[in-house]
């Protein structure tokens, strides 16, 4: 007996596969099953016109407006009232299944912006001053941020912009030990891993002391740590002083080297408070080692590298960190410190790490960063102030890339602090391209952030210093042309 | 109303960057028309040709637009060279015949992929400075070039009758499951199946949504989740990981690239199975190669062949002592690579790979992991742990990065990172386990399962299948994993 032929299977199979997949985009849209949150799926939804998202009928006071909220009515107060961004469309089944596997489906080239500083800007009049002078007197910005700026990305294109400007050649301050070494550009910097006890500002039980980098070393004995230049960032290929801030030091001496040189030894100050070492190098130097041989000779903050005066940016990056806790950092520390740095500007660039958190409690977020501004201006009471806005964070919709709305909100907070605050505000939000543009970002050719889209890398973070860099110099300029 | 037919027409037409791929609800439709229309031609040979070759055409169209008619002018010159190659009586005339053939074939593979790759050559061995062209590359140009070149040096070696039809023959180039991404189908295995009475058994249709399934499963949850979630970023940017991290991400990359390759094929092979066409299988579970030799018998298994009978033997196999036996194997090995891409990253992969087969060659390591279970486990490992550092190369962006990846791995392991991995990623470890699981299981194993899949009733099937779209939708629309730094 021939076998059965089952050529006609088939139809039944796929005509049972479609049927139930059209059943199956009737159920209830979004669903939850021990705890796993499900998603809708539709295989006709494609075919449809995407839904309208249900209008918002409360108001929030943290809805944000772009950059329209400092505008300023007739009597000069900002009013904060504009229209708010359209919503998203629906889920699309199709473009779902085709974006994610063709990888390549078609996303329009960043559109980079120009933002100019909002808020506050005439306070910054301290800072543009004090850069007209930037050949004569050294000008010190300290930049605050997250892992955003981890391994001095970011920091390092605008030091690189602002020295092309006005000059400089400093790298400025670095950690004693640190986890970002593998992708620092700017400075390779190696270190005894096993010979100095670390503790940073988030788990620090004993209280010790810290100045504005948020961490403290001590030597276990025979630690050792190594800074050279790299040859990546042309400006930075030399180092004249290395200078080395600590406290709470034992009668001791430290060894240190330039070049391989035959080592020389300095002794410590014993004095309270924090101190500075300054190591002359005979001529310019590539490289430095630095040695402590005695265990627990010294509470240990950082070392600032310098090759002469101009602009010198300091990258203080607090990975995983809200901002909220700079003031943990001990007052009268960071104003002695302050004392050696004397800042004319700080950047604050925080955020990322309290997006999952903000829609719970965005007047907390206010309340407490305005808290850390008016702390760091006690620190640095003569420096002027940017805060940066959180940057485009993507968000899966379905099977699209887009803002994620806790960005927005995040934004309106920010602004909040900043208008409370009263400093500046730059909106990196809108300088990337506004909504949905970190899906651009992360498809650009090359591409500017990391696929987590959330990072940049390298080239991603050259675009962000340089959009801001530009609104620096242009805020200069006008404020020199005014006078 | 109207809305949706002009959605639907939009859909129907080329859209760039959107190609027609097996795991689009768009395909689940077009192959749904496919075999409903197939039953009132399927018993007639010129219709059901016919009807298949303007359909495979269309799905072509879908994912490169015009350029379907590449695949035809390729198609004619193939068909008109075997032809006459078959006429002629005259040796010299049969040779440039052939050499006609491959250069048209060569030349629209060179010139579609390898044209910016050897002007940036060019211009980075500072001889020449040139500017690129804007060039599409037609999807699948590598595939059916391959395919309907074995077919003419085939009948130039008389081993194949030259197709009498025209339309069988482009039929056969064009055949829609394979033409993306293989597997690359022999003229020799195909053209007899174009001839014959369609058969298709229970056994068949079982194994063909076991193929699907594991496809599915494979290409659109395990390599898509876990490349975008984890193996994506640390590739990106190594040095911001532990080496345990990149270990991970190379272990993740293994399983994606195989899962990703092998699972369009499988999906290929059971959609043919379906209309009554075999393909051969492509990938035969790689990572349990004891050597490299063995290696390239179960990896991409139509290409390795391909290769093989049409480069190696050609250039002389072993048949030139072992010296030209060795050159031999290094160039199949540098162009095998050169045919994933046309970057020289590609050609240092397929250089490794060149270089291990000849050192196995020289110590007999084959036969020495033949001896017994132990030395065969063992062989496994190393095996396993070379392909890896070939992938290495094979993926990361620049030779800089691979090298970063390397460092990190040896002198920045922190194995301690494992408890907060495990926390950080459970589905990404989750898929990666799963994988190399189902990966390792002996071959009765899936014969067993197959078996179980052909016993189900229709709906049962259906089922299974629809649990299984799901799930991918469910992997498609996951939000994105969070970016984590572990303390250590």
């Amino acid at each position: 007996m021939e076998e059965k032929n089952y050529r006609n299977y088939p139809v039944y199979l796929f005509a049972t596969i479609i049927a139930l997949l059209y059943v199956i985009s009737f159920l209830p849209k979004e669903q939850q099953i021990f705890g796993v949150h499900l998603r809708h799926v539709d295989i006709l939804s494609d075919l449809k016109q995407p839904a309208e998202e249900a209008q918002k009928e409360t108001i929030d006071p943290y809805e944000y407006k772009g950059e329209d909220f400092w505008k300023k009515d007739d009597s000069g107060n900002i009013t904060g009232m504009s229209p708010v961004y359209a919503s998203i469309g629906g889920f699309d089944f199709i473009q779902a299944l085709i974006s994610a596997a063709s990888n390549s489906a078609p996303v329009a080239d960043p559109q980079f912006k120009n933002q100019e500083l909002n808020g506050n800007t005439d306070q910054m009049s301290y800072f543009y001053n004090n850069l007209k002078n930037a050949a004569k007197k050294p000008v010190r910005i300290a930049h605050f941020g997250d892992s955003i700026i981890g391994g001095d990305l970011i920091t390092m294109d605008i030091r690189d912009n602002l020295q092309k400007e006005f000059g400089g050649q400093s790298p400025g301050v670095l950690a004693i030990t640190s986890q970002d070494i593998k992708f620092r550009m700017t400075t390779e910097h190696s270190f005894a891993s096993d010979k100095w006890q670390t503790v940073d500002i988030n788990r620090n039980p004993k209280k010790l002391p810290m100045v504005a980098n948020g961490s403290v070393a001590i030597p276990k004995g025979g630690s050792w740590v190594e800074y050279a230049v790299t040859p990546h960032y042309k400006n930075l290929n030399a180092y004249k002083t290395v200078k080395i801030y600590y406290t709470d030091a034992k009668a001791s001496s430290i060894n240190y080297s330039f070049d391989g040189a035959p080592a020389k030894s300095v002794a410590l100050n014993t004095n309270a408070g924090v101190q500075e070492l300054v190591l002359n190098a005979p001529k310019p130097a590539k490289k430095v080692r630095i040695e402590f041989p005695v265990e627990g000779q010294a509470n240990v903050f950082c070392v600032s590298l310098e090759n002469g005066g101009g602009v010198i940016v300091d990258n203080f990056s607090f990975q995983g960190q809200t901002g909220e806790n700079l003031t943990r950092l001990p007052l009268d520390l960071l104003q002695q410190f302050n004392g050696y740095m004397d800042y004319s500007l700080v950047i604050l660039q925080f955020g990322l790490n309290v997006i999952d958190k903000i829609e719970k409690d965005p007047a907390g977020y206010d309340k407490n960063m305005v808290e850390v501004v008016k702390y760091l201006k006690q620190a640095f009471p003569k420096a002027s102030f940017v805060m940066m806005g959180v940057n485009d964070k993507g968000f899966k919709k379905g099977a699209n890339i887009v803002s994620d709305p806790s960005v927005l909100k995040l934004l309106a907070v920010q602004q909040s602090i900043a208008k409370n605050a009263d400093i500046a505000f730059w909106n990196l939000f809108e300088a990337m391209g506004g909504m949905n543009s970190m899906e651009s970002w992360v498809k650009a050719n090359p591409p500017l952030a990391s696929s987590d889209y959330t990072h940049f890398n390298d080239q991603g973070a050259r675009k962000v210093a340089d959009l801001f860099s530009a609104a620096l110099i242009d805020g200069y300029k006008e404020a020199k042309n005014k006078r | 109303m109207p809305d949706v037919f002009e959605r639907f027409s939009e859909l129907l037409v080329y859209n760039s960057g959107e190609p027609l791929i097996f795991n689009s609800s768009f395909f689940l439709f077009f192959f749904f028309f496919c075999v409903l229309f197939y039953q009132f031609v399927v018993n007639h040979k010129r219709a059901r040709v016919l009807f298949l070759m303007t359909l495979s055409l269309y799905f072509y169209y879908k994912s490169s637009g015009f350029y379907f008619v590449l695949v035809i002018i390729s198609s004619i010159i193939d068909f008109v060279a075997a032809k006459w190659i078959v006429a002629t009586e005259v040796q010299t005339k049969k040779k440039s015949l052939l050499i006609f053939s491959l250069a048209t074939n060569l030349g629209l593979l060179g010139y579609f992929k390898y044209t910016n790759f050897f002007i940036d050559t060019l211009a980075s061995a500072n001889i020449a400075q040139l500017d690129f062209y804007d060039i599409f590359l037609p999807v699948g140009i590598s595939f059916f070039t391959f395919q309907s070149m074995s077919y003419t040096i085939d009948v130039y070696r008389g081993k194949l009758d030259a197709e009498k039809s025209f339309f069988d023959f482009l039929f056969f180039v064009s055949f829609f499951p394979q033409l993306v991404a293989g597997p690359i189908v022999r003229a020799s295995d195909f053209l007899p199946q174009i001839h014959k009475k369609i058969i298709v058994s229970k056994a068949d249709i079982g194994r063909a949504v076991f193929l699907i399934a594991a496809g599915l499963i494979k290409k659109a949850i395990i390599a898509d989740y876990i490349s975008v979630n984890f193996v994506d970023r640390v590739f990106e940017w190594p040095g911001r990981y532990t080496g345990f991290e990149n270990l991970m991400a190379l272990y993740g990359y293994a399983l994606q690239i195989y899962c990703d390759f092998s699972g369009y094929s499988d999906m290929a092979i059971g959609l043919a199975l379906l209309i009554g066409f075999k393909l051969p299988i492509n990938f035969n579970s790689p990572y349990q190669a004891a050597s490299i030799t063995e290696f390239w018998r179960r990896w991409h298994i139509s290409l390795s062949s391909w290769l093989k009978d049409y480069l190696y033997i050609t250039l002389g196999g072993n048949r030139n002592g072992k010296f030209r036996q060795y050159v031999n194997l290094a160039v199949t090995m540098l162009l095998g690579g050169l045919w994933h891409g046309a970057n020289w990253k590609f050609v240092v992969w397929g250089g490794i790979h060149g270089l291990v087969l000849a050192i196995e060659k020289f110590l007999n390591f084959p036969a020495w992991v033949g001896k017994n279970k132990i030395t065969r486990i063992i062989g496994i490992l190393i095996t396993f742990h070379i392909a890896n550092l070939c992938w290495i190369f094979f993926r990361a962006d620049s030779f800089e990065t691979g090298m970063i990846m390397i460092n990190q791995i040896l002198f920045f392991f922190n194995g301690s990172i494992l408890w907060q991995f495990l926390q950080g990623y459970p589905y990404v470890t989750l898929l990666i386990i799963v994988g190399f699981v189902l990966h390792f299981m002996p071959p009765s194993t899936e014969a067993r399962m197959e078996k179980f899949v052909t016993s189900m009733p229709l709906v049962v099937q259906a089922i299974y299948l629809v649990a299984i779209v799901w799930l991918v939708a469910q992997v498609k629309t996951a939000g994105i994993h969070p970016f984590i730094y572990f303390q250590f």
